[in-house]
C-alpha cells in the first residue's frame, strides 16, 4: 500500500505543486489549507506516514499545528518536515524543538523532495 | 497552459489584489498588528510561489518587499507612505509580469528578462527604504541581506605582473574581455546556490581567483555555513552572456567589459562614473593646494614626509577622477625629490600628469552599466513608476467561475420558456371558444399555472447567478482615489456604503466607466485644495462618499463630496458662451435646470482642462452610458456645500416589465421604468398654451403630445366611449410629459431583444419582444422619441 502524505500549506499553488510532485513518485497525498484544517484531518481519521507543512498559514500557523499535532493520540512518531523560507532560522529552530523531524528550503524540487522524504521514511 | 502556472496565475491575483487592500487599510490603522502580519504572509506566500518557476525578476522584488515587510512587521521600521507607495509599486510591477505570463499561450513561462532593470530598481528602492530603517536602528538582525558589493575599482595592481603585461596584449589584440567580481551572499547556502558550481559553469577563465571578503574566523567559531568567499576572474565571455548567468543574483556580482589601455599607461578602466562638476572641482582645488605647498620654501627644508603625502595626494586625487596614474614615475619623482630635496621632480610629474589628463578626459569611457544603479532617490520624491497597465485595470473578471457564454445560454432558454408558456393561456381561450371545451381550458390553465410558477422561479435563479455585488466595481476605488487626489495634491477621504447591494452582472460592468468618470470629477473640480477648505471653514480633508442600496426593483447609487458644489451662475454664463442657450433662456433657467446643462454634450467648466477629468465630456458621456442601460442620473448640488450625484438603475436588464399601449390600430410596449401613471383626460380638459398641448393635472400644469405625431402619423388619436382619451405619464428628467394614446392595456414581463437587421439604426424603439400569441410587440424607448 502507496505511503500517505499530508501537505499543509495556505497557498493553493504550491500545494498543487508539492501534490503533484508526490504522486509521481507513488505517494498518496492529502492536502490541508491551514493547521486548523491538518488537525480536523488527523482527528476525522487520516493517519498520514508523513506531514509537510508550511510554517506561515493563516488561522493555524505550522509552529502551532506541530505542537497541537504531536500532542494527539499516535502522532509522536510521525515524521513532520517544515517548508520554510531562508530568512526563518528562528522558526526552524522552534519547529525543530516542538518535534518537526527536519526542514526543506522552499522552493523544492521534485527530485530533492522524495530524496529526503525517503531518508525520513523508511521503506518508502 | 500547464495547470500549475495557471493556478499559480489566479492565485497570484487574489493575492496580489487582497494585498493591495491591506495596503490601503494599514495607511488607515498603521498600528494594527494583525493586518501586517496577514500582509507580510500574503507577500510571501507569493515570493514563495514564484520561485516554483523561472521568475528571477518576479522573485528577485517579491524577495525585497518580504524583507521589507518583515522589518516593518518587527517594528524596525516604521510604515508610512513611501513603505506603501513602494510597495504598491512593487505589487503593480508584479501584476504587470503575471498579466505577461498570464497573456502568453506557452506551457511554461516567457522569458521576463527584459524587466530585469525595472525588476532590480524596484528591489532597491525597497531595500533603500530598509538601509534608511537600519541606519537609525542598529540593531539589525542575521536575516538582512548582505549589502551588495560597491562597484570598486578594478585591483589590477593586485595581478601577478605576467598576468597583467598578457592582459594588455589580448586586449590590445581586440580580445573582448570582461572582470567578474562575484561575492555570493552570506546566506547563500541556505538558497540552494552553489557559487563554486557557478563559477565552474562558466568555463575555463583566462584568469581565476578565489579569496576570502575577511579574515578566517578561528576553526572552532569557524561558520561553515556562512560564505564569505569573492570569485574574480577574466573571461573571454561577452558581458551579456554573464549577465544571463548570473541574472539571479545581479546584486552580488560585478561585471565589466574592459578596455584596451591607453598606451603606456598601465591598464587600468575605472568603473567610476565619469567626474561630474563637483569632482572636477574638488580635484582642481585639491591640485592647487598640492601646488602651493610644492612651492613652500620653508626651513628647515623640505621634509620627506611632506613630500610622500603630496605624493599620496595626487595619486589620490587623479584616482577620483579616474584618470590612471603611472605609478612607477610617481615614486621616480618622489625618489628625486627626496633626493634632490627640491620640489621640482614632483611638480614636474604634475605637469606631466595634467597635461595628460586633458587629452584622456574627454575619452572617459562610459559608466559600465553593471550593477551600480542602486537610486539614490528620496524616499518621498514622487516620480511614479509605470508599468503599463495598473492593478484595478485587470483585478475585474475573475469571481464567475463559470463561463459567462454558458449562462447567457441558459438566460435566452429561460427566456424562450417564457415566451412559449405565454401561448397556454391563448390556447386555452381556443379550447374554449373554438372547440367548446370548457373542462380542457381550465385544466390547461391550471397547468399553466404551474409551469408559469416554475419558469418564474428558474427564472430568478438564473438572474442570481448573474447577480454581482456592487463593490465588484467599487473595489477599485480605494486605490484610485488616492492616487487621484495625492496627484492633485488634496486630501480626500473616501467612505463606500453598501458594497454588497447586488444588480445584474450587466448592469454592474456598465456601471464601471462611468463610475470613474464621476469620481474623477469629483476629486479633479468638486472637492477642494486643502487651503482652500480650510479658507472656507471646512476641515481640510474632504470626503467622498460612494453608496450604493436596492430601491424596489432598483439599484441607487449615489456619489457625494462636500466640495465647492455647482456655481449655477457660472454654467449659465458658459452655457451662453458655448451657445448651448440663447438669451431669454440664459434668465429662464431654474438653478435645477442650470445645473443640469453640465449633461449638454461639449459642456466644460474647468477653466484649466486637466489630464484626469479631461475635457467636459465627461458628464455627456455618463449620462449616455448610464441611459444605455436604462439608467437615470439625477445631480443635485449645494453651492459651497458639496455636490450629489444619483445613479438609478434597473436591478437586471434581462426582463422587462412593459406596459401595452393601443395607438392607431397597433400595440406598442413601453417600460414601465418610465411610465409614472395613465389617467383618462377628458378633450374638454386639454388646452393650447404657447401653442403646447397641456393638462392640469392635480393642480399641475403637464405638456401633452400625441404618440401619433411622434410616430409621424397623420391619424387623431381616438378617445373612448366618454370623450377621453387615455394619457401615459412619463417621467423622463425632472418635469412629467403627458404621451396621449388610443388605450392602455395591461402589464407583461417580456424578454427584450435589441433591433438587428436593417431595423437596428431605427430611432425611438428600445427593442421589440416575441408575445405569448407568436406575434411582435414593438417597445418603445421614449427617452429617444422625446
Amino acid at each position: 500500500m502507496s505511503k500517505t502524505i499530508l501537505v499543509v500549506d495556505d497557498s493553493a499553488t504550491m500545494v498543487m505543486s508539492l501534490k503533484a510532485s508526490l504522486e509521481i513518485a507513488g505517494f498518496t497525498v492529502e492536502t490541508a489549507g491551514d493547521g486548523v484544517q491538518a488537525i480536523s484531518k488527523l482527528k476525522s481519521g487520516i493517519k498520514p506516514d508523513l506531514i509537510l507543512t508550511d510554517i506561515n498559514m493563516p488561522n493555524m500557523g505550522g509552529i502551532d499545528f506541530i505542537r497541537n499535532a504531536r500532542a494527539l493520540p499516535g502522532m509522536r512518531f510521525t515524521p513532520i518536515l517544515a517548508l520554510t523560507t531562508e530568512s526563518q532560522q528562528a522558526k526552524r529552530d522552534e519547529a525543530k524543538k516542538l518535534g518537526a523531524t527536519g526542514w526543506l528550503v522552499k522552493p523544492v524540487g521534485g527530485a530533492d523532495l522524495i530524496k529526503v522524504i525517503k531518508q525520513v521514511l523508511p521503506g518508502a | 497552459m500547464n495547470p500549475l502556472l495557471d493556478q499559480f496565475i489566479t492565485e497570484g491575483r487574489d493575492i496580489l489584489q487582497t494585498i493591495g487592500e491591506r495596503l490601503l487599510q494599514l495607511e488607515d490603522t498603521p498600528d494594527d498588528s494583525a493586518l501586517m502580519g496577514e500582509l507580510f504572509r500574503l507577500v510571501h506566500t507569493l515570493k514563495g510561489n514564484s520561485g516554483l518557476f523561472d521568475l528571477p525578476e518576479m522573485t528577485r522584488v517579491l524577495h525585497a518587499a518580504e524583507d521589507l515587510m518583515d522589518a516593518v512587521r518587527d517594528g524596525r521600521r516604521p510604515f508610512d507612505r513611501p513603505v506603501a507607495d513602494r510597495l504598491l509599486e512593487a505589487m503593480d510591477f508584479v501584476l504587470a509580469l503575471i498579466d505577461e505570463i498570464g497573456d502568453s499561450a506557452e506551457s511554461a513561462p516567457p522569458n521576463t528578462a527584459r524587466h530585469a532593470n525595472d525588476a532590480l530598481e524596484l528591489a532597491n528602492a525597497l531595500r533603500s527604504l530598509l538601509a534608511a530603517a537600519q541606519a537609525t536602528t542598529p540593531t539589525a538582525t542575521e536575516t538582512e541581506p548582505a549589502p551588495s558589493p560597491t562597484p570598486a575599482a578594478i585591483p589590477f595592481e593586485s595581478l601577478p605582473s605576467r598576468i597583467q603585461q598578457e592582459l594588455a596584449q589580448r586586449l590590445e589584440a581586440g580580445e573582448p574581455l570582461c572582470w567578474l567580481t562575484y561575492e555570493p551572499e552570506e546566506e547563500c547556502f541556505f538558497k540552494g546556490e552553489d557559487p563554486f558550481h557557478q563559477v565552474l559553469q562558466l568555463g575555463e577563465p583566462y584568469w581565476r581567483r578565489v579569496s576570502s571578503r575577511e579574515d578566517w574566523a578561528p576553526l572552532d567559531e569557524l561558520d561553515a555555513y556562512r560564505c564569505i568567499l569573492r570569485f574574480e576572474a577574466i573571461l573571454n565571455t561577452p558581458a551579456e552572456a554573464l549577465h544571463e548567468h548570473f541574472r539571479y543574483i545581479p546584486e552580488q556580482v560585478q561585471i565589466v567589459p574592459l578596455q584596451p589601455p591607453a598606451p603606456s599607461i598601465a591598464p587600468a578602466p575605472s568603473s567610476e562614473p565619469p567626474p561630474d562638476a563637483e569632482t572636477a572641482w574638488s580635484f582642481n582645488v585639491v591640485l592647487e593646494a598640492q601646488r602651493e605647498i610644492l612651492g613652500l620654501t620653508d626651513n628647515p627644508p623640505w621634509l620627506s614626509g611632506r613630500l610622500r603625502a603630496v605624493a599620496t595626494t595626487l595619486e589620490a586625487a587623479f584616482a577620483s577622477i579616474g584618470q590612471a596614474v603611472d605609478r612607477d614615475a610617481l615614486q621616480q619623482a618622489l625618489h628625486s625629490a627626496d633626493a634632490s630635496q627640491s620640489s621640482q621632480p614632483l611638480l614636474h610629474w604634475l605637469d606631466e600628469q595634467q597635461r595628460l589628463g586633458d587629452t584622456q578626459l574627454p575619452a572617459a569611457a562610459p559608466p559600465p552599466t553593471t550593477a551600480t544603479a542602486a537610486r539614490p532617490e528620496a524616499p518621498e520624491a514622487e516620480e511614479p513608476i509605470k508599468f503599463g497597465r495598473r492593478a484595478e485595470d485587470r483585478l475585474a473578471g475573475h469571481t464567475l467561475k463559470v463561463d459567462q457564454v454558458k449562462i447567457d445560454r441558459l438566460m435566452n432558454l429561460i427566456g424562450e420558456m417564457v415566451v412559449t408558456k405565454n401561448a397556454l393561456p391563448y390556447l386555452a381561450n381556443r379550447a374554449e371558444e373554438v372547440f367548446g371545451t370548457r373542462e380542457l381550458a381550465r385544466e390547461i390553465k391550471a397547468q399553466y399555472g404551474i409551469i408559469n410558477r416554475i419558469a418564474e422561479e428558474m427564472q430568478d435563479a438564473i438572474m442570481q447567478i448573474r447577480m454581482m455585488p456592487v463593490s465588484f466595481v467599487l473595489q477599485r476605488f480605494p486605490r484610485l482615489v488616492r492616487d487621484t487626489a495625492r496627484r492633485l495634491g488634496k486630501e480626500v477621504r473616501l467612505v463606500m456604503e453598501g458594497e454588497s447591494t447586488e444588480a445584474d452582472k450587466n448592469i454592474i460592468e456598465a456601471l464601471a466607466d462611468p463610475l470613474v468618470h464621476i469620481v474623477r470629477n469629483s476629486l479633479d473640480h468638486g472637492l477642494e485644495s486643502p487651503a482652500e477648505r480650510r479658507a472656507s471653514g471646512k476641515p481640510s480633508e474632504g470626503r467622498l462618499t460612494i453608496s450604493a442600496r436596492q430601491e424596489s426593483d432598483r439599484v441607487v447609487i449615489e456619489i457625494s463630496d462636500d466640495g465647492r458644489g455647482i456655481d449655477p451662475e457660472r454654467i449659465r454664463r458658459k452655457a451662453y458662451e458655448r451657445g448651448l442657450i440663447g438669451e431669454p433662456e440664459l434668465e429662464r433657467l431654474t438653478d435645477q435646470e442650470a445645473i443640469n446643462l453640465v449633461f449638454a454634450a461639449g459642456f466644460s467648466t474647468a477653466e484649466q482642462v486637466s489630464d484626469l477629468s479631461g475635457r467636459g465630456v465627461g458628464m455627456d458621456v455618463v449620462r449616455n452610458a448610464i441611459a444605455c442601460v436604462n439608467g437615470t442620473v439625477e445631480l443635485h448640488s449645494q453651492l459651497g456645500q458639496g455636490t450629489r450625484l444619483q445613479l438609478s438603475l434597473p436591478l437586471s436588464m434581462a426582463v422587462t416589465n412593459v406596459m401595452i399601449i393601443e395607438s392607431a390600430g397597433q400595440r406598442f410596449g413601453v417600460p414601465m421604468d418610465t411610465v409614472a401613471e395613465t389617467v383618462r383626460v377628458a378633450r374638454n380638459d386639454i388646452r393650447t398654451i404657447k401653442r403646447r398641448l397641456t393638462t392640469v393635472l392635480r393642480g399641475r400644469l403637464v405638456p401633452l403630445v400625441t404618440l401619433n405625431d411622434l410616430l409621424g402619423l397623420t391619424i387623431e388619436q381616438a378617445p373612448n366611449g366618454d370623450d377621453e382619451f387615455a394619457v401615459l405619464v412619463v417621467r423622463i428628467g425632472p418635469d412629467p410629459l403627458g404621451i396621449i394614446v388610443d388605450d392602455c392595456r395591461e402589464t407583461i414581463d417580456i424578454i427584450l431583444k435589441p433591433l438587428t437587421g436593417i431595423l437596428a439604426g431605427l430611432g425611438g424603439y428600445a427593442g421589440s419582444a416575441l408575445l405569448g400569441d407568436g406575434s411582435v410587440l414593438l417597445v418603445l424607448n421614449p427617452r429617444e422619441l422625446l
